[in-house]
C-alpha cells in the first residue's frame, strides 16, 4: 500500500498547471480519492503529480445567463451544500449528498470524479441527465463536451492527452421541472449498484420532457431514450420504467447479477421518475 | 524540470503547517501521506486502520474539515490548520465531547474513537443541533466494531446540548495550545478512561469551565 | 527479546514463540499495550509473530511489521464456515425430543490455535435452553484451500444456537405454532438446574422464560402480529423474528481448553493505600480495568480511582490465559475476587492486633470492634503492614496475594432477541424496524459496559446475518478482501437496540456473573433470520441461508418463495 515513488509539482496558475501537463506522464491530483487509492495499488505509476489544489480560481460555483458553472475543484460537500446548485439544480446537489461518506465528500472533487469516470459513480447519471457540458482546457484548446459524450467507457472521458476538465456547465432546471436521484448503494463501498437520475417537464399533467440516466448498470452512464420517449408520449411510470436498460448488457459482480441490476435500475427509475414528477408540480 | 540526464530524481518537499494550533515544518517525500507524517512526528491518534479511506480511523479535521488521512498527500495540507485528537483537550480539560464518550460509555477499544470524536466536531461546528439521523450520516464514515454505534451516537447528541448550553461569548478563541503527542503504544498500564456507571455529569460550573477552556 | 503483540493472549504468546524459537521463555518478554478488539482474531498464534522475533534476533535490529487490511483478511482467520444438517424429531404438541446434527466444518489449509475446538463447542451448545432426551452430531472437519478457521466472537455457540433457533422456528411453522408457545414449552425449567444436557454440559442457573416475556412485552407482541396482518394485507412484508438463545461462557474449566482454563489476578496494596490490580487476563476493550477496579473498590472500601489495574507484561504480570470466550470477568474477576479475600483476612489481622480485640470486623474499609466501636482506618492497618513494628502471630509484612482460580464448570447466559423487519418486495433489501435484546448474563456489575458489549455483539451479528461472507472466486482467491468489498454495519444502518436484562446470578462464581461479551452476537442472527423468514412465510419460505444479500431475497420474491 506504499505508491511507486514520484515527483510533485504544485503549480499557483492554471497556465503553469496546463504548460506541466504537455508531458503526458503527469498525472493530475485533485481531491485524490481515486488516484492515491490507485497509486497505492500501484494501478497508477505516474513519474510525476501534478497537484491542481493551489490553482485559485478552480473550485467556484456561479450561475449566469441560465448556466451554473462547478469548477472541477468543487468537492462533493461545496456542490452537495452551495445555495447556487440547491437552488438552481438540486439534483446535483442530492446526487453528492449520497456520494461514499463524510470524508470523502470533504475532499473528493466533481471535476476527479468524473475524470476518474468510475462506472459505479454517482455524478455522471445526473449529469447526463441535466444534459450538462464538460468544459476542458489545454495549453492549446478549449472546448466543450456534452456529459454523455464524455462518458466513453468503463474509466475511459474524452479528455485528451493535455487537457484537464476546467469545469462543469449545468443548464438551470427549470420551473416546471422535478428532478431525483434514486440509488440502491453497495453496502460496503457506497458505490451505486445502480443509481438513476430522472429529469421531468411538465405541462399540466402531461409529461412533455423526460431525462432518465443510469450509473452502475454499465460500463459508463447512459441516457435510456426509449423509456423518456414513452413518457414523452403519455405512456405510464410504470410502462417507461420497465424499459430502461433494455439495450444494455449490465455488469454481473458478487453483489448483483446482470439481471438483478436491471431489474433494481427499473425500480430506481420508477422510483426517482414518480419523485420527479411530484416535486414538478 | 527535477531531470537529470533523463533520469527522475525524487526531491523531498518542505511542509508548513498547523497542527493542533503549533506551526510546523517537516521535510516529506512526495508520497508520504498525511496519515504517515502525522504518525511519524507522534501523532498516534491517528489511526491507520484500512489505508483505502473505507474505515476513518485515520481521520483528522483539515481547516476544519473531516477527511481521510491516509487518502491525503501531506503535500497537500501545504499551509492548512490540521486538527488529530490530540489537539481537542486542553491539558487534563476534556472537550465536551471526548466528556461525553466517557461517561456514556462510549469508547470501547478506543482504535477508531478518535476518528469518530473528531467527525463529530467537525458536524458541531456546523450544526450544533443535529438529529439522530444526521450524527449516524456523519458517523458513517467512521466504522467501528465494537460499539454497535449507539453509545457514540448517544454521547454526541449528548455533547451537542452541552454545548449549546455553554456557548461562549465569544466565539473568538484562537487556540494556542498543542498538548505534545503522547505515545499511546507505550503504556502497558490501564489507560482506559474509567467509566463506572457515574450518573450523567451535569455538573454546570465543570462543563462551563469545560467549555469557556476548550476549544471551539 | 521484547516483543510486542496485539494479542488477546500475551502469555500464551510467549509460552508458544518461545517454544517454536527455541529460546528460555524467562529470556522473551510479550508486552500487549491497549490494542483494539480481537473478537477471536487475536486469540491465535501467528507466524508472523514468531518471524519477527526471529528476524530480529538474526539481525539483532528492532523489527517492525504492520500488515496491510488485505493481509488482515487473508493471513489470520476466518470465523462460521459451517454447512449444517439438521434433523429435529417432536411430538404433535410441539414437545422436542431429538435433534441430529451433521456438520461440516470448513477447517481452511491449516489448523490454527483452536481450529477444531470450534465445532466441538457447537455440538455441545446444540440443545440450546429446551430439553431434548436424545442428540446426535457428527462433524466433518474439510480442509480447504481457504484462510483457516478459528475462534471468532462467539466460536461455534452462534452456529449452534442458528442451528437450533432456526429448527425450532421451522418446527413451529410446521406445527403451525406460535414461535413463542413452542419455546415456553420446551424451555428446561427453573426447577431443573442444575440440569444436565443429553450433551454433557450441566447448565448452571437460568429462567428462561424471563427474558422472553420481558421482550415480548418490550415489543408489544400482540400488538406486533396483529400489525402485521394489517401489512400483510396491504402487500407488505413484515416479520416478526424470535431468538432465545444460550451460550458456553466464562471458558472454562481447565479440562476444556488445551492449555488451562483458570485465570490468575494479584493484588497489591501499597504503603499509601493505593491499589495495584494485576490480572492475567488481557482486556482488549471489554473494559474490565473498570470493572476489576469496582470490584476492588467494592471489597477493599477504597475510592476506584485508587485502583490501577495492570495487564499485558508477561514480565509485571503474573502468568494468566488470556481474554476470551466471555470469561474475563466470570473467571478473571472470580480470580481478583479470592485474591481480595484473601488479602482482606489479612487486613483484619492486623484490625485485631491494632484494635486488641478478636471481635472484629471489618466493614467498608475499615476495622471495627463489634463490642466497643472503636475503629482503625484502611490507612492505619495498611502502613503497619508495611512498617511492621509489630506484626500479628504468623503473619508476614505486606499486603500482597495472588490467586489463581479453577473454575469449576462454565457459565450459561441466556437470552431473548426479537427483531421486527420489513422486506422491500421491489429490491429484496431489508429494513430493521425494531430490535429487542434482552439478556441475563447473570450480576451484572457495570450496566454502561454491559450494554455496550451487547450493542456490539448485534452489530456483528446483524452483519453477519445481512452481509458479511468470505467468498472465494474459483481461483480460491478471497475477493471479499478489502473493506471495499467485505461490508461491515456502519453507523447510519444500525437500528437502535433496545437492550434491557434479567439477572439470574450464576452459583459456579462468587461474584454471581456469567459473561456477556459474545452474547449479541449470538442472540442476533438467528432472530434476524427467522424475522425475514416469518416476513416471507406468506410465499412459503421455509428456510434462507445466511448472508440474507439482496439479491438472495428479491430472487425468492420472484420465485413465489421457491428459488
Amino acid at each position: 500500500m506504499i505508491p511507486q515513488t514520484f515527483d510533485y509539482s504544485a503549480p499557483q496558475t492554471l497556465q503553469e498547471a496546463l504548460a506541466l501537463l504537455e508531458n503526458g506522464e503527469r498525472k493530475i491530483l485533485a481531491g485524490g480519492m481515486s488516484l492515491i487509492p490507485l497509486m497505492k495499488l500501484r494501478l497508477a505509476q505516474p513519474a510525476e503529480v501534478v497537484d491542481l489544489g493551489r490553482v485559485p480560481g478552480l473550485n467556484t460555483i456561479t450561475e449566469s445567463d441560465g448556466i451554473v458553472h462547478i469548477g472541477a475543484m468543487a468537492t462533493h460537500h461545496a456542490v452537495e451544500t452551495s445555495p447556487i446548485i440547491r437552488a438552481h439544480c438540486p439534483l446535483l446537489a442530492e446526487t453528492a449528498g449520497q456520494i461514499g461518506d463524510v470524508q470523502v465528500r470533504n475532499m473528493g472533487t466533481m471535476g476527479g470524479s468524473i475524470a476518474h469516470a468510475d462506472p459505479a459513480a454517482d455524478y455522471p447519471a445526473a449529469l447526463v441527465a441535466l444534459e450538462a457540458r464538460i468544459h476542458l482546457v489545454s495549453a492549446h484548446s478549449d472546448r466543450t463536451v456534452g456529459a454523455a459524450d464524455f462518458f466513453q467507457d468503463a474509466f475511459v472521458t474524452s479528455i485528451e492527452p493535455g487537457e484537464i476538465v476546467l469545469d462543469i456547465e449545468v443548464p438551470v432546471e427549470e420551473s416546471n421541472e422535478g428532478s431525483r436521484y434514486e440509488k440502491f448503494p453497495h453496502p460496503a463501498s457506497g458505490f451505486a449498484v445502480v443509481g438513476v437520475a430522472a429529469r421531468v417537464r411538465k405541462s399540466g399533467d402531461r409529461i412533455t420532457m423526460a431525462r432518465i440516466a443510469v450509473t452502475g448498470m454499465g460500463t459508463h452512464a447512459f441516457r435510456d431514450h426509449a423509456a423518456e420517449q414513452l413518457l414523452e408520449n403519455g405512456a405510464s411510470i410504470a410502462e417507461a420504467a420497465a424499459v430502461v436498460g433494455a439495450s444494455e448488457q449490465p455488469n454481473a459482480d458478487l453483489f448483483a447479477s446482470a439481471d438483478y441490476r436491471r431489474h433494481l435500475a427499473r425500480i430506481h427509475a420508477a422510483r426517482a421518475l414518480a419523485a420527479a414528477v411530484s416535486r414538478a408540480s | 524540470m527535477r531531470r537529470s540526464n533523463g533520469v527522475l530524481f525524487m526531491k523531498n518537499i518542505d511542509l508548513r503547517l498547523r497542527v493542533n494550533g503549533q506551526a510546523k515544518e517537516w521535510s516529506i517525500a512526495p508520497g508520504d501521506l498525511l496519515l504517515d507524517v502525522l504518525r511519524r512526528e507522534g501523532y498516534f491518534g491517528v489511526k491507520r486502520g484500512c489505508e483505502k479511506g473505507e474505515c476513518g480511523a485515520c481521520t483528522v479535521l483539515v481547516n476544519g474539515k473531516a477527511i481521510n488521512s491516509c487518502l491525503m498527500f501531506a503535500a497537500q495540507a501545504e499551509g492548512s490548520d490540521v486538527l488529530t485528537i490530540e489537539g481537542l483537550a486542553q491539558g487534563d480539560v476534556l472537550h465536551p465531547l471526548q466528556e461525553a464518550f466517557l461517561d456514556l460509555g462510549a469508547v470501547q477499544c478506543g482504535f477508531c474513537t478518535g476518528g469518530m470524536i473528531l467527525s463529530a466536531k467537525a458536524l458541531l461546528d456546523r450544526n450544533p443541533d443535529p438529529t439522530v439521523e444526521e450524527v449516524r450520516e456523519v458517523m458513517a464514515g467512521n466504522y467501528c466494531r465494537c460499539t454497535g454505534y449507539e453509545k457514540p451516537v448517544e454521547a454526541v447528541l449528548a455533547a451537542a446540548v452541552v454545548a449549546r448550553a455553554f456557548v461562549p461569548a465569544a466565539s473568538t478563541v484562537v487556540s494556542t495550545f498543542g498538548a505534545s503527542p503522547h505515545n499511546s503504544q507505550a503504556g502497558h498500564h490501564s489507560a482506559n478512561p474509567r467509566s463506572a456507571p457515574k450518573s450523567k455529569k451535569t455538573d454546570d460550573k465543570k462543563r462551563s469551565s469545560v467549555l469557556l477552556g476548550g476549544q471551539r | 527479546m521484547t516483543m510486542f503483540s496485539s494479542t488477546q493472549i500475551p502469555h500464551l504468546m510467549r509460552t508458544m514463540v518461545a517454544g517454536i524459537l527455541g529460546m528460555p521463555e524467562n529470556h522473551l518478554r510479550v508486552i500487549t499495550p491497549e490494542v483494539g478488539g480481537g473478537f477471536g482474531s487475536k486469540l491465535n498464534v501467528y507466524a508472523e509473530e514468531a518471524l519477527m522475533c526471529f528476524i530480529a534476533k538474526r539481525i539483532g535490529k528492532p523489527v517492525k511489521w504492520i500488515e496491510s487490511r488485505r493481509e488482515n483478511f487473508q493471513c489470520t482467520i476466518h470465523g462460521r464456515g459451517h454447512v449444517d444438517y439438521y434433523e429435529l424429531a417432536a411430538k404433535r404438541d410441539g414437545t422436542m425430543l431429538g435433534l441430529k446434527l451433521k456438520l461440516i466444518q470448513d477447517i481452511g489449509a491449516y489448523h490454527q490455535l483452536l481450529t477444531p475446538a470450534i465445532p466441538t463447542l457447537s455440538v455441545l451448545m446444540m440443545p440450546g435452553l429446551y430439553k431434548f432426551k436424545s442428540i446426535s452430531a457428527d462433524i466433518i472437519g474439510a480442509f480447504t484451500n481457504c484462510v483457516p478457521t478459528d475462534a471468532y466472537r462467539g466460536a461455534g455457540r452462534p452456529e449452534a444456537t442458528h442451528g437450533i433457533e432456526r429448527m425450532v422456528d421451522i418446527l413451529a411453522a410446521e406445527l403451525k405454532m406460535d414461535p413463542v408457545e413452542i419455546r415456553l414449552k420446551n424451555f428446561v425449567g427453573n426447577d431443573e438446574f442444575p440440569y444436565a444436557t443429553t450433551t454433557g454440559l450441566m447448565y448452571d442457573s437460568g429462567n428462561y422464560a424471563a427474558p422472553l416475556h420481558k421482550a415480548l412485552a418490550a415489543v408489544d407482541y400482540t400488538a406486533r402480529r396483529a400489525e402485521q396482518v394489517q401489512a400483510r394485507e396491504a402487500g407488505k412484508l413484515m416479520g416478526i423474528g424470535i431468538s432465545t438463545y444460550g451460550e458456553i461462557c466464562a471458558m472454562g474449566p481447565s479440562a476444556a481448553l488445551p492449555a488451562g482454563g483458570w485465570e490468575s489476578a494479584t493484588v497489591k496494596i501499597e504503603p499509601s493505600g493505593q491499589v495495584t490490580v494485576m490480572t492475567g487476563a488481557s482486556p482488549h476493550g471489554q473494559g474490565e480495568e473498570t470493572t476489576f477496579a469496582q470490584i476492588t473498590a467494592d471489597e477493599l472500601g477504597v475510592g476506584i480511582n485508587d485502583v490501577m489495574v495492570v495487564h499485558g507484561d508477561t514480565s509485571v504480570v503474573q502468568y494468566g490465559i488470556g481474554t476470551f470466550g466471555s470469561r474475563g470477568t466470570a473467571v478473571g474477576g472470580a480470580a481478583l475476587f479470592y485474591a481480595l479475600q484473601e488479602l482482606k483476612a489479612k487486613i483484619r489481622k492486623f484490625g485485631v492486633m491494632l484494635l486488641g480485640s478478636e471481635n472484629v470486623s471489618l466493614v467498608g474499609g475499615s476495622c471495627v470492634d463489634q463490642s466497643t466501636g472503636k475503629s482503625v482506618s484502611f490507612a492505619e492497618m495498611v502502613v503497619a503492614a508495611h512498617h511492621a513494628k509489630t506484626l500479628p502471630p504468623n503473619t508476614q509484612p505486606g499486603l500482597v496475594a495472588t490467586y489463581f482460580w479453577e473454575p469449576p464448570n462454565f457459565t450459561f447466559p441466556f437470552g431473548a432477541h426479537i427483531v421486527v423487519t420489513e422486506v422491500d418486495r421491489d429490491t429484496g433489501g431489508i429494513a430493521i424496524r425494531r430490535y429487542i435484546a434482552v439478556d441475563d448474563c447473570g450480576k451484572v456489575i457495570n450496566p454502561l459496559l454491559v450494554s455496550g458489549q451487547v450493542h456490539g455483539g448485534v452489530a456483528q451479528g446483524l452483519g453477519q446475518a445481512l452481509w458479511e461472507e468470505a467468498v472465494y472466486d474459483d481461483n480460491a482467491q478471497l475477493v471479499t478482501g478489502e473493506l471495499t468489498d467485505y461490508a461491515l454495519p456502519r453507523a447510519h444502518f444500525m437500528p437502535f437496540i433496545e437492550s434491557s436484562h434479567t439477572e439470574t446470578p450464576s452459583p459456579v462464581n462468587p461474584l454471581g456473573v456469567k459473561g456477556v461479551g459474545e452474547a449479541g452476537t449470538i442472540g442476533c442472527s438467528p432472530a434476524v433470520v427467522n424475522s425475514v423468514v416469518d416476513a416471507l412465510s406468506t410465499l412459503g419460505v421455509r428456510h434462507i441461508d445466511m448472508p440474507l444479500t439482496p439479491e438472495k431475497i428479491w430472487k425468492l420474491i420472484q420465485a413465489g418463495g421457491h428459488a
